[in-house]
């Protein structure tokens, strides 16, 4: 069942938290940011499917994760592509695969979620000759 | 590709200690899994040094890693394959690799692997369920 969440502070209220307090130290300040978006992408997916736990070893069970259109270095034209379903393999892992294409819908194409996931994705790696 | 020691020294080459990061305000269940991720964003970074991912160049690959789950408890969880892509993605670009090999060499890394397995390996608690009912 979805449960329709409408905010990222909404998700984090319902367990006490604000999710304007999240702190990361001690990590490249180039990760802060995306970290910070993960740990709210872990939170509001948890709450908009709570009874879901994806079942790797059940075949019959179908797991959804979103691909995006990557688009310029900047993030411009960043966007939801389509989604991929899985039985027992997965390149984003049980925190972010989806019971449901509309629950998978909901998230991506919410404002304030879809950012999550390009503040998440969207990086330009420095390049640095002397590594 | 740069094959690199450890994550360990990947954080020493920046003058920072792997084991001080702390992230605070985040749900506990969470907490490990967004250290490991951030771990695995650094080694990519270290690993794929002279790569930046153009997303508008489809001449240039991108590859990124899918695991065998296993378990809900993480038993079996494995390297599995790689796929390359050239504008679309499901990791984001800290964790595509540049080559075939770098995407292999991270995949069959054993820290590399733990780490992976820390992030994606997730059992939703059932009283959390509960509690939305």
């Amino acid at each position: 069942m979805l449960v329709e969440i409408q905010s990222v502070q909404e998700a984090f209220e319902k367990e006490g938290l604000d999710a304007g307090k999240v702190t990361v130290t001690g990590i490249p300040e180039r990760h802060v940011n995306a970290v910070i978006a993960a740990a709210k992408l872990f939170v509001v997916i948890d709450h908009i499917q709570p009874k879901f736990n994806p079942d790797f070893e059940n075949g019959n069970q179908w797991k959804y994760q979103p691909w995006f259109r990557m688009s310029s270095s900047s993030g411009v034209g960043f966007s939801y592509s389509d989604c991929d379903s899985w039985a027992s393999c997965s390149g984003v892992g049980s925190r972010l695969v989806y019971q449901d294409r509309p629950t998978m819908k909901y998230v991506t194409d919410h404002p304030e979620f879809g950012e999550l996931y390009k503040t998440l994705m969207v990086y330009n790696r420095e390049i640095k000759q002397d590594k | 590709m740069k094959k690199i020691p450890s994550i360990r020294e990947a954080f020493e080459k920046e003058g920072l200690d792997i084991d001080k990061i702390e992230i605070t305000g985040c749900p506990e269940r969470h907490v490990e899994a967004a250290k490991a991720i951030i771990k695995m964003w650094v080694g990519y970074d270290h690993v794929n040094p002279g790569f930046n991912p153009d997303w508008k160049d489809y001449s240039q690959y991108k590859y990124q890693n899918y695991y065998t789950m296993g378990s809900s408890s993480g038993v079996g969880f494995s390297f599995s394959d790689f796929d390359n892509w050239f504008s679309y993605s499901h990791v984001g670009s800290r964790l595509v690799a540049e080559s075939r090999a770098a995407s292999e060499y991270i995949g069959e890394h054993p820290e590399f692997l733990e780490l992976a397995k820390t992030v994606m390996v997730y059992q939703r608690p059932s009283e959390f369920g509960k509690e939305k009912e």
